[in-house]
């Protein structure tokens, strides 16, 4: 493994996978580097019996997570709200003793139905993404994480050709790359989304 | 012939007690009273059927030690604990106070001091017999009231070997030595044959018991139950110590053992039986021409001595810190002088230190007593009860404590699910009554740490005294479903309260567990059956968040058919049109997920 890449541990978190077509395109390309340790969390816990002390071990040998998931009723999937409930426990992400998640990174990778206008006022959604997610924002912040803006696939409900994957696997290949090389990853949060396909 | 007088004498005696002692109970004065009745009906002074009521006497008091037995086995560590420190508290003070205000007041009525001392000691004595039996009539014995009243009567037990010893003293003092009365040789006996019974009870009696419990004939356990107890009570008498404490020892020797149950049950008739026959024979001494000629002073007497005794027990109740209440109640229960005060006034009289008209006098004096209290439990009943209840929520609330100590699990059954079972609640700390009927498999699991005891589940005095009263659940995990039937049957109709899981292998076990009555019902194999699949099907490539849910719906619809079909056991072709439509249901149930996409289009997400 190449020297001064940063190691990150990729948590997905898909209750329907099976039906999915954006996830497992994505996914497909975070196969292809080794320098993530991915994590399919609904086939690891399918019972929600997470075994937090593992969890809390890796997050402790890598340098940030990645959370990938689809946007279900405007938030997280259930097993990966439960997984930072009982993961990011007192003790260790947070209180007197325990402060083991500073500066690590908080990655939000998030596939969303809808289009990038409908996430604006005027809009069916009426918020922005970021506004559905403040709570993980605020988490990440309390736990003195270093939070990066995420990384939005839009209107994936509308997704019928194959080209508009080949150019969304394209797409997320170079910000892979960045997530693990860019020195500054302010960079990769102006990147933050693709438009509608 | 000499054989069929007795079982008439049996025959008079059952239907007396028959008669009278429903009637009693009816009235609300108890059963003692009404084995007093039939006794004075049946005795000498009336109709005159038995007359060597000394010998009867004699026998029936094998009732009490019997009792103390079963007291013995019941008493755990922390029980034994406390009752060691109320016997310093209640029974020694009781005993000195009782004795020495006795003296002191008997000496006012100018009699002598031999005459007053041992008649003070004779007065100190309650009666274990009553105590134990109106405890067991009223429910008591884990209230504060009756664990000090048993500290009393069993520190009473204690003493009066010694309290025989000083009546032999005071009646051999003009004559001498009294050498031959304390000496070491004695007390090396007392104290090798306690050991004896001791290392008896820790090293040897679990193994004939186990190889007993392997015939699974049960009368050859109630055989070395009897064995056991008049054994160890006789051995106990031929050193010096009373008969009722020897039994008790022995009981709480074996209170930990495997087969404590089993003993429990093999004895408890028999104790049931000889209390009455005890209680007759009581009932037989009464002379009733003594009474109408002397009526006043046998009632003066009687009184006096009751309300001395129970004025006493009151002040120390309330001095050792039971309330009002508590020390009303013990103070009532102890009141009565004890049968024990009918051999040391024998012996007192035997040492000519009372004489003869005053020995039958006391004895009357002592039945008198005994007769006043279960009047004076109705009058407390009836009348006093009422101030009381206020307080009555207090005590009802320390019980309910009490409860919540006795385990709220049942297992019957130890085999290799119920020790699942048994690790899993241990591991929780929640403590459960296991109870088997194969010693081998209790030894297999004594192995490992755990406890069961040895005993049938199918029978309802077994169910009791393994605490079904109080139990919340019954765990079924016997191996065959005829006995898991016939435990769920029974615990139906005598327990409503307990919840019940039993396991079943099939569908047929299903249905007769369900109709007779279970709550909750495992099929075995079934459960395995999933976990298995839901693996396989992992392995076959399906997530394993799917797999978990086809599992789930496949467990709940066939749940659900398995209920139905159990509606339609009993016909066959009903059975079977309902396996095919739930055959064709399950592809649908399982694959709903599949059928909502195409109707709803994809999410893609």
């Amino acid at each position: 493994m190449i020297k001064n890449m940063r190691q990150l541990l990729y948590l997905f978190a898909h209750p329907n996978f099976s039906h999915s077509v954006m996830s497992k395109a994505l996914l497909e390309e975070v196969y292809q580097h080794p320098q993530f340790l991915f994590r399919d969390l609904y086939e690891l816990y399918p019972d929600f019996h997470i075994d937090v002390a593992r969890e809390q071990q890796l997050l402790e040998e890598y340098d940030g997570i990645i959370v990938h998931f689809p946007l279900r009723w405007y938030a997280l999937p259930s097993l990966l709200k439960e997984w930072i409930d009982v993961v990011f426990a007192p003790g260790f992400a947070f209180g007197q003793r325990g402060q083991k998640l500073q500066d690590k990174f908080l990655i939000p990778i998030v596939t969303a139905g809808g289009t990038q206008a409908s996430y604006a006022a005027g809009g069916k959604n009426i918020f922005p993404i970021s506004h559905y997610l403040i709570s993980l924002e605020q988490t990440a912040k309390y736990c003195h994480m270093n939070y990066i803006e995420p990384l939005v696939f839009y209107g994936v409900h509308r997704l019928n050709q194959e080209e508009d994957l080949v150019k969304a696997r394209e797409f997320f290949r170079e910000e892979l790359t960045k997530l693990t090389t860019e020195k500054n990853l302010k960079n990769f949060s102006t990147l933050k989304f693709i438009d509608d396909f | 012939m000499e054989d069929h007088q007795y079982l008439l004498g049996f025959i008079i005696f059952l239907t007396a007690t028959l008669i009278f002692v429903p009637l009693t109970k009816k009235l609300g004065l108890g059963a003692i009273l009404g084995y007093l009745m039939a006794g004075l009906l049946i005795g000498p002074s009336i109709l005159g059927f038995f007359n060597d009521v000394h010998r009867i006497l004699a026998i029936s008091e094998f009732g009490v030690v019997l009792f103390m037995f079963l007291i013995g086995l019941e008493l755990r560590p922390e029980k034994l604990r406390e009752l060691r420190t109320k016997m310093l508290w209640l029974g020694a003070p009781q005993m000195l106070l009782s004795v020495m205000l006795g003296f002191f007041l008997l000496q006012l009525m100018s009699h002598g001091n031999s005459f007053a001392f041992a008649l003070s000691m004779a007065l100190t004595l309650s009666s274990t017999a009553i105590g134990l039996q109106v405890m067991q009539e009223r429910k008591m014995a884990e209230t504060n009231a009756g664990k000090g009243s048993f500290a009393i009567l069993l520190f009473q037990d204690l003493a009066i070997i010694p309290m025989l010893l000083v009546v032999s003293f005071l009646g051999a003092s003009h004559k001498g030595s009294i050498d031959h009365l304390i000496d070491y040789k004695s007390l090396l006996r007392i104290f090798m044959t306690v050991a004896f019974i001791i290392f008896l009870g820790k090293y040897f009696l679990n193994y004939i018991f186990r190889q007993l419990a392997a015939t699974q004939l049960r009368e050859l356990f109630t055989s070395i139950s009897l064995l056991l107890v008049v054994g160890v009570s006789l051995l106990m008498e031929s050193v010096g110590l009373s008969m009722a404490f020897g039994s008790f020892l022995a009981g709480l020797l074996l209170a930990e053992s495997e087969y404590r149950f089993e003993l429990e049950t093999s004895i408890e008739p028999f104790k049931g039986l000889l209390m009455g026959l005890f209680f007759t024979s009581v009932g037989m001494t009464i002379d009733l021409s003594l009474i109408i000629n002397k009526y006043e002073q046998v009632f003066i007497y009687g009184v006096a001595a009751f309300l001395f005794k129970f004025g006493l027990h009151f002040l120390i109740g309330k001095i050792s810190g039971m309330d009002k209440e508590e020390s009303t109640v013990m103070a009532l229960i102890t009141a009565p002088i004890g049968e024990f005060a009918f051999v040391i006034l024998k012996l007192s009289h035997d040492q000519s230190l009372i004489t003869q008209s005053q020995l039958s006098l006391c004895n009357l004096v002592i039945v008198s007593t005994m007769v006043f209290n279960p009047l004076s439990l109705l009058l407390y009943d009836r009348v006093f009860k009422k101030k009381f209840n206020a307080k009555k929520n207090k005590s009802g609330e320390k019980n309910r404590l009490d409860e919540q100590k006795e385990n709220p699990v049942i297992v019957a059954g130890f085999g290799r699910l119920g020790t699942v079972i048994v690790r899993l609640l241990h591991a929780k700390k929640i403590n459960a009554t296991v109870l088997d009927t194969d010693p081998k498999q209790i030894e297999q699991v004594k192995k490992i740490g755990f406890k069961a005891y040895f005993g049938d589940a199918t029978r309802l005095d077994m169910l009791k005294l393994a605490g079904a009263e109080n139990a919340k659940v019954l765990l079924i995990v016997v191996d065959d479903t005829f006995t898991a039937e016939q435990i769920v049957r029974l615990v139906r109709v005598n327990f409503p309260h307990l919840k019940i899981m039993a396991r079943c292998h099939g569908r047929n076990d299903y249905y007769a567990l369900r109709e007779a009555g279970a709550d909750m019902i495992f099929r075995d194999a079934f459960l395995t059956g999933l976990t298995m699949g839901q693996k396989l099907l992992e392995i076959l490539g399906e997530r394993a968040s799917d797999a978990r849910k086809y599992v789930h719906r496949f467990k709940e619809h066939d749940e659900e058919m398995l209920e139905q079909a159990f509606f339609h056991h009993h016909n066959q072709e009903a059975l079977i049109s309902l396996a095919k439509r739930s055959f064709s249901d399950l592809d649908r149930i399982l694959n709903k997920d599949e059928d909502w996409v195409r109707k709803e289009g994809h999410w893609n997400d």
